[in-house]
């Protein structure tokens, strides 16, 4: 019975996709066509009753670039998708798939850059990379629900497959919430040489994580959580070298890794502005090999308005500060010696800080069109734009551009 | 590690001193507007926990569901 409703589910789900992906651009050129293929989604969809999870559709693209000194620029485009729907009267399902396309140009001196091939480190290269999430959600009772996912992400040298499961409890008629997360991640590190032979290694993640979301009053909630990681395995980058005295070598990373991490946030309403502050706080340690070693301890802070302009129309200012010190092995001049069993060349195991400033819009169509008009669809849909930038005192600045489309159905 | 210890136990105390208050259902309009950020998608947290974690030593802390290279760095 479940399996055949959800092939059902899945089915109908690639001929809808199929018949919009058809008629997208004829959509551009007749725009009669659009409200039938929303018609199309909104027959289907429409016949499950109320949600568990907030069900919708969206599309969102992403385009990354950084700046480095005497360096041209590595570029990120990524493209995802994601649906969330009610399949039966208490279990929701979700699912998004997402597209990356990294440009990296040529190295200049074979140390620092976007990881890639060593047969093409002297030219410009274009890494792809494809991920699939997909999940169940199941309600169990008015106050609990579970929910599990799997996670494939494939790429020219890299693999990863990552299972997830979750478990929320709700206490005190909803004033607390407590959510438990773990995660289970196989992940293949490869690396091409400049013969194009292909070698790889396997690389594992355990994650856990709980978290206790607690309303303090009509305007206030508070959340803390706390999370715990262990990666393994193969933790350097096969293809970024150090320099050691006058040779260019492999970095060598400890293959065992231990992260804790503790995040608190704070929302507040604030009614007279129409605004909403979001306040987070993050501590960050951790530990390398199987005698703890001295890893990166972080701080993090970041604050957040998210104000009505309009009733329609919300701005939303933040900022973001960073600060890490550094890992034990890490060295910024090393000097061959027999005694040194790690080397690193990855700038995010040393000292810096980084700051960060955003700036994002959200617009909702509900205002555009009546209820009665043959476009009341576009009411549920809203349009996001976000533009943010990243610089780190290790001469390094990233810049993010967003724009997402949502549906709720 | 102690600090780290020590900053959990601070925060559960603070936790537990103020989770006596009772909100009840029809005094949560303002808990439920969309700048409240509540119920903010799963996947964007963990796009933004991506672009992120390829700059910087640190990761974790959010229940956004991330994994994989897509190394920028």
């Amino acid at each position: 019975m479940w399996v055949r409703q959800i092939t059902e589910i899945f089915s109908s789900w690639l001929l809808v996709l199929t018949l919009v992906l058809q008629n997208i651009l004829k959509s551009i050129y007749r725009i009669r066509k659009v409200p039938f293929i929303f018609l199309i989604l909104v027959l289907f969809f429409g016949h499950c009753p109320s949600p568990i999870v907030a069900e919708g559709i969206s599309y969102t693209i992403y385009h990354f670039w950084d700046e480095r000194p005497n360096q041209a620029s590595t570029e990120v485009t990524t493209s995802s998708f994601s649906i969330s729907k009610k399949i039966l009267a208490h279990t929701g399902m979700f699912m998004d798939i997402e597209l990356d396309q990294v440009t990296s140009p040529p190295l200049l001196d074979g140390a620092t850059g976007a990881s890639r091939p060593a047969y093409k480190k002297e030219e410009s290269f274009i890494r792809n990379r494809g991920q699939i999430i997909a999940g169940l959600e199941q309600a169990l009772g008015q106050n609990s629900t579970i929910s599990g996912s799997l996670y494939i992400s494939q790429e020219i040298d890299y693999q990863s497959f990552a299972v997830f499961a979750s478990y929320s409890q709700d206490f005190l008629q909803k004033n607390l919430n407590l959510l438990l997360t773990t995660s289970i991640n196989q992940d293949k590190v490869g690396y091409i040489d400049s013969k194009q032979n292909f070698f790889e290694e396997p690389k594992e993640k355990r994650d856990l994580s709980l978290s206790v979301t607690q309303v303090l009053g009509p305007t206030t909630v508070f959340s803390l959580t706390g999370s715990y990681s262990e990666p393994s395995g193969k933790l350097s980058d096969p293809y970024r070298a150090v320099k050691i005295g006058d040779q260019l070598l492999p970095e060598k990373h400890p293959d065992e890794r231990y992260r804790y991490s503790v995040t608190s946030k704070l929302n507040q309403y604030i009614i007279p502005l129409k605004a909403a502050t979001l306040i987070k706080y993050r501590l960050y340690i951790d530990q390398w090999e199987s005698i703890r070693r001295k890893g990166v301890t972080s701080h993090t802070f970041s604050a957040k308005l998210n104000k009505y302009i309009t009733e329609n129309f919300i701005f939303s200012p933040w900022y973001r500060y960073y600060i890490q010190d550094n890992v034990y092995f890490s060295n910024s001049d090393y000097q061959y010696s027999s005694s040194d069993l790690y080397y690193t060349g990855d700038y995010k195991l040393q000292a810096f800080e980084s700051n960060s400033f955003g700036i994002a819009s959200t617009y909702y169509f509900r205002g555009l069109v009546g209820a009665d008009s043959d476009w009341s669809f576009i009411q549920n849909a809203s349009l996001r734009l976000e533009y943010f930038r990243y610089w780190n005192t290790n001469k390094f600045a990233g810049n993010i551009l967003e724009a997402g489309l949502e549906y709720a159905f | 590690m102690n600090r780290f210890l020590y900053s959990i136990g601070f925060c559960l105390s603070l936790c537990m001193c103020v989770s006596c208050a009772r909100v009840k259902p029809y005094e949560r309009q303002y808990l439920a507007d969309p700048i409240m950020e509540l119920e903010s998608s799963t996947r964007k947290q963990s796009l933004e926990e991506k672009f992120l974690s390829t700059m910087e030593g640190s990761s974790g802390g959010e229940n956004g569901i991330a994994g994989g290279c897509g190394c920028a760095k």
